[in-house]
């Protein structure tokens, strides 16, 4: 929103008042002034929320304080649109440079080292193996690259300028517990920073495919999304640490999310089982358009994890249970299968699905929802109801028809990916409305 | 055999309280003390160009002032937005206050619209509500 008061303010020379709830507000006069906008704009703070109440207590909205001032909020008001500028607010140019991170931080006590590295912000809050050079420089072995090497500039949240290097990634693969080997994936992953964020649940997924995978030992079998190998713990890790290092991700004060997901503890770390996919099954990476022997790093985004309570039953195929779970998925038009081998195999099997392709196709013609259920999820409604008003379909029609009427809400086939991951043992699955883009190689890294 | 099992009891047990007095308290002796000098994860922020607000009004009497709407519910105009156009009305009569949703989502830029404010002359305007 601040973009917009800026556009005013600077490129028409109109005063401009932005209104937001107070982490908003916090946000926008603090992090987002001095790393993104550079603009001091006059905010003034709501509280929350400000949908679906009475006009009563609207009217005690604007007749309380302003979060900001402490002044009766319409005062605030007109007085940031009137008061004169202060110096301050007269700035112009490039400020002073801040002074640089030194490579090697004051030599210290570990367990004052483990203390900084907290109050910093640098870590999950669980204690991290401190970077020495000795382990660095072994880490860095991981890879050819060289340790100078610029990765990304426009790594912080809202693209910040925060430069980084490869030394960086082998530092925070150290404070992870990475083992050299994992540097290529860890690259990979850096170069996705800034992950998703939202002051709403979302939480991202890792997936990597590919003959890596077994190189270093990832787990795509027996209890293949728990807490049961190495690799996959300590690359979920490292994804969480990059978010607070690298992206500069801070909680309440360069980002905002009400209640967070416990998914972000580990990111969903998965090694696709590809060696356990029916035949004409295709791993991820290859219906993305990459060669089977690339090593190639997906990451997800999206909100639920939806667990399909139990293994599949004789008088209830799947993939109906599949249909009938997209209904509480956001309604973001994408959704993601994860889904034991069992289930796979029952599905090519016992329902005829050749491909995932084929699954895909048939859950987008049959998964459908209430277009008021639909209509009432935020994401589609302050994402999507805008681009029905713009005129693109289907959006148009599902704005136009009844809230009973059932409404396709998964119309492209080819949102709809499915992972096949873990050890046989039951025919379990999980169902998601995480969504990716084409991937990423790991190999261009080791 | 019992002569034995007896020794062997009796060496296990003065090994362990050997080890026991001896190891964690000088191990974490040394440690807990020891200076280390590791590398920094810290990354600088560079810090933003500054831009100058533009002036304000010297009084809002005979101005016009657009009350844009972004659009955060994506279904239009939020009441409390209209609520203060009505305050507006109410307590500052000589104000003209014109309420505008802007098109797209609430992150959507609206370039259309900002130049039609500085068109029609909008001496000011208020932009809300983001949560």
């Amino acid at each position: 929103m601040s973009r917009f008061s800026q556009t005013l303010e600077k490129q028409y020379g109109i005063p401009t008042v932005p209104l937001a709830n107070e982490n908003v507000v916090s946000y926008g006069m603090n992090a987002h002034f001095k790393y993104n906008t550079g603009i001091p704009l006059r905010w003034v703070g709501v509280p929350y929320p400000f949908t679906g109440l009475s006009k009563e207590t609207l009217k005690t909205y604007l007749d309380g304080k302003d979060r900001v001032s402490g002044k009766p909020l319409m005062q605030a008001i007109v007085d940031n649109l009137t008061k004169p500028l202060t110096a301050e607010e007269k700035k112009t140019g490039i400020p002073p440079e801040s002074a640089p991170e030194p490579r090697f931080l004051p030599a210290d006590t570990e367990d004052n080292l483990q203390r900084l590295f907290k109050d910093k912000g640098w870590t999950d809050y669980n204690p991290v193996i401190l970077p020495t050079a000795v382990r660095v420089n072994a880490m860095l072995k991981g890879t050819s690259h060289k340790p100078d090497e610029l990765i990304k500039k426009d790594s912080g949240v809202f693209g910040t300028i925060r430069p980084f290097t490869v030394e960086k990634v082998a530092i925070i693969g150290v404070m992870a517990g990475a083992r050299p080997e994992y540097m290529p994936v860890l690259l990979a992953l850096s170069t996705q920073v800034p992950y998703m964020d939202s002051t709403t649940s979302n939480a991202s997924m890792l997936l990597i495919n590919g003959p890596i995978r077994k190189q270093i030992g990832m787990n795509s079998g027996e209890g293949a999304l728990g807490p049961n190998a190495e690799a996959n713990s300590v690359i979920g890790r490292a994804m969480t640490l990059m978010h607070s290092t690298l992206q500069g991700y801070q909680e309440g004060i360069t980002g905002f999310s009400s209640l967070s997901n416990p998914l972000r503890y580990n990111n969903v770390t998965i090694a696709e089982n590809e060696e356990a996919l029916p035949e004409g099954w295709k791993p991820i990476h290859v219906q993305m358009g990459h060669k089977p022997e690339a090593s190639v790093l997906s990451i997800f985004s999206g909100w639920n994890f939806v667990n399909c309570s139990g293994s599949v039953v004789e008088h209830y195929p799947p993939q109906l249970l599949m249909r009938d779970f997209t209904r509480v998925l956001a309604a973001t038009g994408a959704a993601t299968l994860i889904m034991d081998p069992s289930v796979a195999k029952l599905l090519k099997t016992a329902q005829g699905f050749q491909t995932k392709e084929a699954l895909s196709e048939w859950l987008s013609k049959n998964a459908e929802v209430p277009a008021g259920v639909y209509w009432a999820n935020s994401i589609a409604s302050g994402m999507m109801a805008p681009l029905g008003k713009q005129g693109l379909e289907p959006y148009v029609t599902w704005q136009k028809v009844s809230s009973d009427t059932l409404i396709k809400h998964l119309p492209n086939p080819k949102n709809i990916r499915t992972i096949v991951v873990g050890g046989s043992t039951a025919s379990v699955w999980f169902i998601t409305d995480f969504m990716t883009g084409q991937g990423v190689s790991i190999d261009a890294w080791k | 055999m019992k002569r034995k099992s007896l020794l062997l009891r009796c060496l296990l047990a003065i090994a362990g309280l050997v080890l026991c007095s001896i190891g964690p308290s000088q191990a974490s002796g040394d440690t807990a003390s020891a200076k280390i000098t590791v590398m920094n994860p810290g990354i600088t922020d560079k810090l933003a160009e500054r831009i100058s607000l533009a002036p304000r009004l010297d009084a809002l009497e005979g101005k016009t002032i657009y009350i844009v709407d972004t659009n955060y519910e994506g279904f239009g105009r939020l009441p409390v937005l209209e609520e203060m156009q009505a305050w507006f009305a109410k307590n500052k009569p000589g104000v003209k206050t014109i309420l505008k949703l802007k098109s797209g989502n609430y992150v959507a830029d609206d370039p259309a619209l900002w130049k039609e404010i500085a068109a029609n002359k909008g001496s000011a305007a208020i932009i809300g509500v983001a949560g």
